[in-house]
């Protein structure tokens, strides 16, 4: 019955917002408008829901006395402390801002920079010519990354990464985003048809639905 | 022996090199000069073409790890917007958002003598991304009926005469992923122009949709915010930071090519004392 339900409300809310992008109807539209708002409640629910997830979590984590789990003390410290302080003083009290300033962003920043660090060691080892692919992997690397710099201007390598960028790079990226766009779009009618259930807890067994 | 070794370089020196690159150009800056893209001057010429009644959504969908490379692009494009006098609605789809769109009002309001309400105003965070998108699209009054400080977003005169997102002139999505696909898929089709500014590796993902016209025009990570400013002729933080990029791309292509000219020698050294071997073994077997 559930698993009947959920196919339903699924296929009604589907094809009502497919239909909505081909047919100029009122009732059409405004029940696509309707459910996309609906949506938007959904997202902010599983938002919640997530936090609530995290929460039981960590708590069993920590009451099993499980690996690193004073990680989770520190987690659920920060996660309680940030969100009373939210609530009690606002998102534009000074303690808020001290604390997204000071440590999440700062934490979040230092930890994305360091990236620029491993890539220098990695690509130090690991990016070697052993072949043309490697060479032509090598050579295209070099003008864009001289094409991101002022001292490409000179060689007109800014002109070349663009080049690269708009030409090589976007007929790869139609072929990948094409592929991908029709394996959403027969996920999506498969989900819609009610063939595929898993978002609603079916699970397989022996390979079939049941 | 040497080439060995440096094809095995220990990863604190590598370190070292890349930290002084970026380090020293901030200290010393090299005041290298940019010249600007055709993204960047296609997103210019559209905030140039604004009018004082037009409208537009910006929209800071980054988070803290990207800042350094799209919070100034935001910057210059909102010094720009403001001085072509036009209305703002920032349109928050991060959790973040709405941090920067305030740091970046207080900062740049003053000067321009905007307004809170009258020129431009905070929607409220909107979850789920995509269907957020949708959701802004679909119905803008219905999703928006407050802004992010619980006025009615019919009291305020920033966004008067706006019904939907058609009204729009323009949408401004700052971006470390998929939203400016989101608007372009669902706010470009009602008629509104979308141009992005976007971290270094975002970029390749969209320039497919800058190529068929569905997005206006891009700015292209650090290097696009620098040219931005360079384009309204007020340097900031980005053509400073320009450098340090500059220097530290540098030493990386510096890093790779010693790495493969050390891999390469130490090969050819093998091959030589593997040879040498053979043949000693070889005149041995001899005698």
């Amino acid at each position: 019955m559930k698993l009947t339900l959920a196919s339903l409300i699924t296929l009604v809310a589907g094809i009502t917002v497919v239909a909505d992008y081909f047919v100029a109807a009122p009732v059409i539209n405004h029940a696509a408008s309707t459910f996309t708002q609906w949506s938007v409640m959904l997202s902010a629910f599983s938002t919640a829901l997530g936090g609530v997830n995290l929460l039981a979590v960590h708590k069993k984590r920590l009451s099993q006395r499980s690996a690193n789990w004073g990680l989770s003390v520190i987690l659920l410290a920060s996660m309680v402390a940030w969100l009373v302080i939210g609530l009690s003083l606002g998102t534009e009290s000074s303690v808020y801002k001290f604390i997204w300033d000071n440590v999440y962003s700062s934490l979040s920043s230092t930890l994305f920079a360091l990236n620029a660090f491993f890539i220098a060691s990695a690509a130090y080892r690991s990016f070697r010519v052993k072949g043309i692919d490697t060479l032509i992997l090598l050579v295209t690397a070099c003008a864009v990354m001289l094409g991101r710099t002022g001292l490409g201007e000179a060689y007109r390598m800014p002109e070349i990464a663009d080049w690269l960028i708009r030409v090589p790079n976007t007929a790869g990226m139609r072929g990948i985003t094409i592929g991908g766009a029709l394996g959403a779009i027969s996920v999506s009618a498969r989900v819609i048809l009610g063939l595929e259930r898993g978002y609603a807890g079916e699970r397989r067994s022996g390979g079939s639905y049941q | 022996m040497i080439s060995k070794k440096l094809a095995n370089l220990d990863s604190r020196i590598v370190y070292a090199v890349v930290f002084l690159s970026i380090l020293l150009p901030l200290w010393r800056p090299l005041g290298l000069s940019i010249s600007v893209s055709d993204g960047t001057l296609k997103v210019h010429g559209l905030l140039n073409a604004l009018s004082q009644d037009d409208t537009v959504i910006v929209s800071p969908s980054f988070t803290p790890s990207t800042e350094a490379e799209v919070y100034p692009q935001m910057k210059a494009v909102l010094r720009h917007l403001l001085s072509r006098n036009a209305r703002i609605a920032f349109a928050c789809l991060n959790v973040e958002s709405q941090i920067y769109a305030e740091e970046s009002m207080a900062a740049l309001a003053p000067e321009f003598g905007y307004e809170y309400g009258v020129d431009y105003v905070i929607l409220p965070f909107t979850p789920g991304m995509e269907t957020a998108v949708a959701a802004i699209s679909n119905n803008f009054l219905g999703t928006y009926p407050r802004d992010a400080y619980g006025t009615p977003l019919t009291e305020i005169e920033a966004v008067t005469g706006i019904r939907s997102v058609s009204d729009f002139a323009l949408i401004v999505d700052f971006n470390t992923g998929n939203t400016a696909i989101y608007y372009i898929q669902y706010a470009n089709p009602r008629g509104v122009r979308v141009v992005a500014g976007a971290s270094g590796v975002t970029v390749p993902y969209l320039t497919p949709y800058l190529a068929t016209g569905q997005l206006s025009g891009l700015i292209d990570g650090m290097r696009g915010a620098a040219e931005y400013e360079s384009a309204i002729g007020y340097p900031g933080e980005a053509l400073a930071a320009m450098d340090a990029q500059s220097l530290s791309h540098a030493s990386i292509l510096a890093l790779i090519g010693l790495g493969n000219g050390a891999s390469f020698l130490s090969k050819r050294g093998d091959a030589r004392d593997a040879e040498q071997k053979k043949q000693s073994y070889g005149g041995e077997l001899d005698e």
